[in-house]
């Protein structure tokens, strides 16, 4: 396979290498979103779920040796811990102001940091992909993993479906309802922590989903939870907290941006991305008086 | 804003807080165990126990320890202690662990440190605080050259050009003609690939293309994509850790591991690296200073001991970590099992010429580094398990020190 | 006495002031006359770093406290500065009249950029677009390695005065850590107690209202920020001085993060909140990582603890205990 590498071909190519990696972003970026938009609450722990995920994961994995099974532990897992956490604790930091919602979490992320080093150890370790998923495909003269094209799939279903829940069932009009007017719905007779814990939950199966689907590309090591939560935080700010089409979005920007950065000016890379959050900051900032917001 | 008085739950967390304010304002310091009858040689650990090389930093310890127990820790009649800190591979806490060492337990010598930033900043503190430093890491080029040699710092580790600079010959012997290189974008990454190069184009090879990733990219595709355009008869990759294994597995997924050679420096395929990597780093070749499968009995020993101690498999940080202790160990036998000052701990360690699992190793005094073997290696299946294997070695290869 | 005064009344305690510099002043005593009572080197050193911390800690109080800007790149200053320090002693003199004020000089300086542009933002917001500041002046001192020495970090020339050494011996450091701490500590003291201060505090408690008050309140937000970063950039110089060296790591969002920490654990609410902060999270660090790796874990324990039961931090919980204790009732 030694055709001539042409400008079609290098476009084609590092463009579905950036729609994969957006997808990847996005899996991150959508359960904090989420929980931002419908909680309110800034979860810093978020980067912990995701590195709970991939450690769920790959304990089942080493069991069962079946990726599905990982898939549904990592998952699972995820969300029964994020459960645990906002009905024992966060439940009380609904009322309390942003930055005591960012301490607690980032205290719990300090603590599932070290638990998960006791329990998995500080070794670099990963998840085998399933021969199924394995192979390559052949796409503008280059091979290109099957798996890489898996997660672009599961990453637009994931938004379609998260985004239809919302818009258009009868328990995403209740979560609207209940961000707008959280007294009213309540007083109309609909559980609304019970609501709350459900959607904290989701937010964190999603972050755990995406530990373990991203596990065979990122590795799985201490320290990880951290580096993902920049990032993370990075898509989120830029596709504005709580909205989810806008962390698609986002997502899209800077994973075709990083990408196309990294093929072209490799050395400013993360010097762009900083300030392209900055600059999106700005951008939004400069119209209104951001400061009569409280 | 207001604080309404929750009664019991306010007081008890009073109470709480208090006591943790007051419990850390105790006072620091390590409770030393009783004296001994002869003083007992204080050696001072610095390590990563948490962090980024938490993992590197353990694995030292593990060689370090394995070494003094294995001495039933004392030389020549004297008692050893070890004092462990961590440095979290930051140079602040690095040198504030030093300071402790140092100045509050009063260590006879002080071992370690991975980080080379931590490096260069604690080699002028040794010698302002005039403490033997026998380092088990901190390989970058500059920290150890002629300009800033002092007599009280050593490496008992390798210098990055002393590991990559022999692969040039090697790669290019081999018949490699056209390199791509890449490396994570910092001094280590670059450093490894300006040794490897130096030899490599001497010998005839061409570099045809390159490029320098950011520190901890999870994405190693839109670079994988220039090099199958470019189409290198090899990849020079000098990544290690976390960004070792991505690139080696990415390599692999991405289908260029049929028509291009993967080479590297040796921290690219490691035995702390092929858990994760799996099949994907069977075939790769590296360069460093020791390798799982050196068929001597010294390393037969310490690979069958190691195992044995800690059920894991030794790295090329347990064996940096052994060796150093060897170093120490044997100034400290020279002299008797006594340190009289530092300048006669620093001749000892300078005339150390010891064999180790590594193979014979010996001081530079121009440099204080070490004069070592370099040995080449391939990552093969054996069983279940990957190692590295050796298929040539460079003898005592010395770094030149400019 | 303007309406700003009446509003944030409750601040402006005549005793305070007196109670507050009567303790301080004992302790700053009690410092400098240790080393002639046998202060062993390693201590004297331990001291400096709190001093330093504590220095730094209190700069961000300024913007933290009582401003109510919540930043997450102020170690950006604490670096900028100490590697000015750096550069200077490399290329221009190692002369600490030269030296010193002129790396405080840039700390200051490039805060008015950052700032200028990162005070149009609030909340959540200006926490993220201070750390993505941060984070760009922390990939320019990783990656420009002939001027900031790269990742591996960059030797910082010994100080000297006319061309001769001093600050060499740990001791004679100490005294000049010393002073210049307690110096910059009685500045910030008079600049929050100030009308300028209690502007500030103004602008915390309810921006709308101080707007309508008339008063510029970009113009206090920025001049709030500039005066943070400079004092970080005097705790950063003197780090750099201590240490001999500086790495990337002082500047990065870690290291901003533990500022943060520090004010938050001490109190953010009073003065020297932020020096109890740095003197625990310094010795805890050092403490608890001689013990065991995990001090993560307990670093995380102790920020639920707190900022469940104890939202004004230490000095918060020492102050409650002390209006108990009074009888006054929680």
């Amino acid at each position: 396979m030694h055709r001539n590498f042409t400008v079609l071909d290098f476009l084609v190519a590092q463009t579905l290498n950036g729609l994969v990696y957006s997808m990847l972003l996005f899996l991150l970026a959508l359960g904090l979103s989420l929980t931002f938009g419908m909680l309110r609450v800034i979860n810093l722990a978020h980067g912990a779920f995701y590195l709970m995920g991939a450690y769920f994961g790959l304990t089942a994995w080493n069991l069962t040796h079946s990726f599905w099974a990982a898939i549904l532990v990592a998952t699972a897992g995820a969300a029964i811990v994020g459960m645990l956490l906002e009905r024992s604790w966060l439940q009380r930091f609904y009322v309390r102001n942003e930055l005591d919602q960012v301490i607690l979490t980032f205290g719990f992320a300090l603590v599932f940091d070290d638990i998960m080093k006791m329990l998995w150890g500080k070794d670099i370790q990963s998840i085998p992909l399933p021969l199924l998923l394995s192979g390559a495909v052949q796409i503008a003269g280059t091979y290109f993993p099957a798996y890489r094209l898996i997660l672009v799939g599961v990453g637009v279903a994931l938004f379609v479906a998260t985004w239809l829940a919302i818009e258009r069932t009868r328990t995403g009009a209740l979560i609207r309802a209940s961000v707008a007017d959280r007294v009213m719905v309540s007083g109309l007779g609909f559980d609304i922590r019970l609501l709350f814990t459900y959607v904290f939950g989701f937010g964190t199966a999603i972050a755990g989903l995406a530990g373990v689907m991203g596990a065979p590309i990122t590795g799985i090591y201490p320290g990880l939870d951290f580096e993902v939560l920049i990032t993370t935080l990075i898509v989120v700010v830029i596709g504005g907290l709580g909205n989810i089409s806008g962390a698609f979005w986002a997502a899209l920007l800077i994973g075709l941006a990083e990408t196309y950065g990294k093929a072209l000016y490799p050395a400013a890379a993360s010097f762009i991305i900083f300030g392209l959050m900055a600059a999106v900051l700005l951008i939004r900032a400069w119209g209104r008086d951001e400061e009569d917001v409280e | 804003m207001t604080m309404k008085f929750r009664g019991l739950t306010r007081r008890t967390l009073l109470a709480s807080g208090t006591a943790a304010a007051g419990l850390s304002l105790a006072p620091t310091g390590v409770f030393s165990p009783a004296i001994a009858q002869a003083k007992p040689l204080r050696v001072g650990v610095l390590a990563p126990l948490s962090g980024v090389y938490a993992s590197l930093g353990t694995n030292k310890i593990n060689g370090i320890k394995m070494f003094f127990n294995e001495q039933n820790m004392s030389v020549a009649g004297t008692k050893i202690e070890l004092v462990i800190e961590d440095t979290e591979a930051k140079p602040q806490e690095g040198l504030r662990k030093a300071r402790k060492l140092v100045e509050q337990d009063n260590v006879d010598v002080l071992l370690g440190v991975i980080s080379s930033a931590i490096g260069y900043g604690l080699k002028e503190y040794v010698n302002r605080a005039k403490k033997v430093w026998v380092t088990t890491g901190a390989a970058a080029d500059g920290i150890f050259k002629k300009a800033n040699n002092n007599p009280y710092a050593y490496r008992a580790s390798l210098s990055v050009y002393q590991a990559n600079e022999p692969m040039g010959t090697w790669m290019a012997e081999k018949g490699f003609k056209r390199v791509f290189v890449t490396g994570p974008d910092y001094a280590m990454g670059r450093e490894a690939i300006v040794a490897f190069e130096k030899t490599f184009k001497v010998k005839g090879g061409e570099r045809v293309g390159e490029v320098y990733a950011p520190l901890g990219t999870n994405d190693f595709a839109p670079y994988l994509t220039e090099i199958k355009r470019v189409n290198p008869d090899v990849v020079y990759a000098s990544y290690a850790g976390s960004d070792a294994v991505r690139f080696v597995q990415q390599f692999a997924a991405f289908g260029l591991k049929n028509s291009i050679k993967l080479a590297g420096y040796g921290y690219l395929a490691e035995e702390d690296t092929f858990e994760a990597q799996g099949a994907a780093a069977v075939g790769v070749y590296t360069a460093l200073n020791w390798a799982y499968g050196i068929d001597t009995p010294a390393n037969k020993a310490f690979v069958a001991n190691y195992r044995k101690t800690y059920n894991a498999i030794p790295t090329v940080d347990s064996v940096a970590g052994y060796v150093g202790a060897q170093v120490v160990w044997n100034a400290f036998k020279k002299l008797g099992g006594k340190v009289p000052d530092q300048e006669a701990l620093s001749k000892a360690v300078l005339e150390t010429k010891i064999d180790t699992p590594r193979g014979p190793i010996s001081f530079d005094p121009d440099t204080r580094n070490l004069i070592q073997n370099i040995y080449i290696r391939e990552a093969v299946k054996e069983g279940s398990e990957i190692h590295n294997k050796v298929l040539a070695t460079f003898e005592a290869v010395r770094d030149p020190g400019v | 006495m303007t309406v700003a005064d009446v509003i944030v009344q409750r601040r402006a305690k005549p005793f305070v002031a007196l109670r507050l510099w009567s303790v301080l002043g004992l302790m700053i005593a009690a410092c400098a006359a240790a080393p002639f009572l046998g202060m062993p080197q390693f201590v004297q050193a331990m001291v400096i770093e709190i001093l330093v911390f504590s220095l730094l800690a209190l700069s961000l109080n300024v913007l933290l406290g009582y401003t109510g800007l919540v930043s997450f790149g102020h170690a950006a200053f604490f670096g900028i500065a100490g590697y000015a320090v750096g550069v200077i002693g490399i290329h221009i003199s190692t002369d600490i009249l030269v030296t010193f004020p002129l790396a405080v000089l840039v700390a200051t300086i490039c805060a008015v950029p950052i700032g200028w542009l990162s005070i149009r933002l609030s909340g959540f917001y200006f926490l993220m677009i201070t750390f993505a500041f941060a984070q760009m002046v922390f990939v320019v001192a990783f990656r420009w390695k002939p001027v900031t020495g790269g990742s591996d970090g960059m030797i910082v020339p010994g100080a000297t005065l006319f061309g001769a050494p001093i600050l060499g011996s740990r001791e004679s450091f100490y005294f000049f850590v010393l002073a210049v701490f307690t110096v910059c500590a009685a500045l910030l003291y008079a600049i929050v107690t100030s009308r300028f201060g209690r502007t500030l505090v103004g602008i915390r408690e309810s921006t709308p209202r101080m707007w309508a008050l008339g008063y510029n309140v970009r113009r206090y937000k920025l001049a709030a920020f500039v005066v943070g970063a400079t004092f970080a950039g005097v705790a950063g110089a003197l780090n750099s001085l201590f240490n001999l060296f500086i790495a990337p790591e002082s500047v990065n969002w870690t290291q901003s993060a533990l500022v943060l920490v520090m004010v938050l654990i001490g109190g953010a609410g009073c003065f020297v909140g932020p020096i109890i902060g740095a003197t625990i999270v310094l010795l805890l660090q050092q403490w608890l990582s001689s013990y065991t790796e995990y001090w993560g874990l307990v670093l995380g324990i102790l920020f639920i603890v707190l900022i469940t039961g104890a939202r004004e931090g230490i000095a918060g919980l020492v102050m409650q205990g002390w209006s108990y204790l009074r009888g006054k009732g929680p």
